[in-house]
């Protein structure tokens, strides 16, 4: 299990990556983390005729906040997000997801880019992207556009980014005050693929109702996606036990889960019901904790 | 078309391997863990799966643990790897080596190299003190098929309570 012939390239600059790609003419492949592609190239399941070695182009490396939102380059490790204290600042949720992927030596190789361009269905960036409304650049030689997380996938590892175009970078907006999370992930061993995650994020008004909520399933439908219903059932409520388990229930209802080797369909329903529940819980907490 | 010289299929790669300075041709497909056994004949790192999953093959690049199965040789050019074989010597144990002898932390030995590696970075990222379920955790990505791996979880905590 070795990868098939390739070749090589290790731009230093987008532009140079503009010019592989356009070289490769549809027979490259990026290369950033390579803890997805790797494997599929020692397995075969992939042949590329070139890779396109992210690595070096230091650009993609960055974290930055504009405003209150916080942009990180594609390049930027799990184990960076995992433990920055510059993003657990604003966006504490995000090293909570990344510290759910892979293991340690993974997480030291992946990157959040990598990750959101592959677009597995059970994948954590993917799910926290869409929760906290995330924003994810694609840049061509000619062109940048930004497209919402929540829009960004048509189907398991299937996303809008077109052959000219790389990810650059996804911005997470501000939380509003007074918001907390929760996420949980159910796994068979520690940091294995998830069967189903659920991550949340809600807002409490002055007088102690909810005013906004975001509940994201994954590993529970072809994309990750948002539980609009559930999320909608707890505004207005305090977040009790019982507002808790209406959108819980909604929020099992609103997947289309698939049975595989894993988990049956059935039992990653109700998985979802109990992990929507458990991060709920743990939101409310928080708030009262703070 | 990817035949452009823009692209290569070999390419010298500098690099320190346990503070060794090595220059080497590679074809670019070579994975890291196949360069540090079959070109420096380092066989200390394993290679269990090929695919990232059973943790026999990590080593240091950088600083930081890594699959060697999941690098390309030419990602470590101009970096710096440590394998087992940079962990002390056989006469002068590194702590983890030794206490892994104590508490007969080995059955067949397949994935010491790796539990070795993963436990150095816990224990050297890690302030304070180090639960089981701390170390249970952490190596739960190093795949063990025969010590049921109590010994190994005995083993790394003693360093780490000697350590505090």
């Amino acid at each position: 299990m070795k990868p098939a012939p390739f070749s090589y390239a290790a731009p230093k600059s987008l532009e140079e990556v503009f010019d592989l790609i356009e070289l490769a003419d549809g027979n490259a492949r990026l290369l950033a983390g390579g803890q997805s592609l790797i494997p599929m190239l020692n397995l075969r399941q992939l042949r590329p005729a070139a890779l396109i070695d992210l690595t070096r182009v230091s650009e993609l490396s960055r974290l930055r906040r504009e405003g209150g939102d916080l942009h990180l380059g594609a390049m930027v490790r799990h184990s960076e997000v995992e433990s920055s204290s510059f993003v657990a600042k604003t966006h504490s949720i995000l090293g909570r997801a990344a510290s759910e992927i892979g293991h340690a030596a993974i997480r030291n190789r992946g990157t959040i880019g990598g990750s959101l361009a592959l677009g597995d269905p059970a994948g954590e960036f993917p799910l926290v992207a869409a929760i906290l409304g995330a924003s994810i650049t694609l840049r061509s030689r000619t062109r940048t556009r930004a497209v919402s997380a929540a829009d960004f996938y048509f189907g398991a590892f299937r996303s809008v980014i077109e052959p000219d175009e790389i990810l650059t970078e996804v911005a997470f907006p501000a939380l509003p005050p007074r918001t907390t999370w929760g996420f949980q992930e159910l796994c068979r061993r520690p940091h294995d693929f998830a069967i189903a995650a659920v991550g949340a994020t809600i807002t409490f008004d002055s007088h102690g109702r909810i005013s906004r909520a975001a509940i994201g399933l994954g590993g529970v439908d072809e994309t990750v996606i948002l539980a609009a219903d559930a999320a909608a059932s707890l505004i207005g409520t305090e977040g009790t036990k019982t507002s808790i388990a209406v959108a819980a229930q909604a929020a099992s209802l609103e997947c289309k889960p698939v049975s595989d080797v894993r988990a049956s369909a059935d039992y990653r329903r109700q998985i979802t019901r109990v992990l929507t529940a458990r991060v709920l819980q743990e939101a409310v907490e928080k708030s009262k904790a703070s | 078309m990817s035949n452009h010289p823009a692209f290569v299929e070999t390419m010298t790669v500098r690099l320190k391997v346990n503070g060794r300075e090595v220059v080497r041709e590679v074809s670019v497909r070579r994975l890291l863990a196949d360069f540090i056994r079959e070109d420096l004949r380092l066989t200390a790192t394993h290679l269990g799966c090929d695919h990232g999953a059973c943790g026999a093959c990590t080593v240091i690049l950088n600083g930081a643990s890594v699959r060697s199965c999941l690098t390309l040789a030419v990602q470590a050019d101009g970096g710096e790897v440590t394998t087992l074989e940079g962990f002390g010597s056989d006469g002068d144990l590194d702590p983890l080596r030794q206490a892994f002898r104590e508490h007969h932390a080995i059955q067949c030995g397949f994935c010491t190299s790796g539990m070795l590696i993963t436990a150095r970075e816990l224990l050297d990222s890690t302030r304070g003190p180090i639960s089981p379920e701390h170390v249970r955790h952490a190596l739960s990505g190093n795949l063990c098929r025969c010590t049921g791996y109590a010994n190994i979880i005995d083993a790394v905590v003693s360093v780490a309570a000697r350590r505090d």
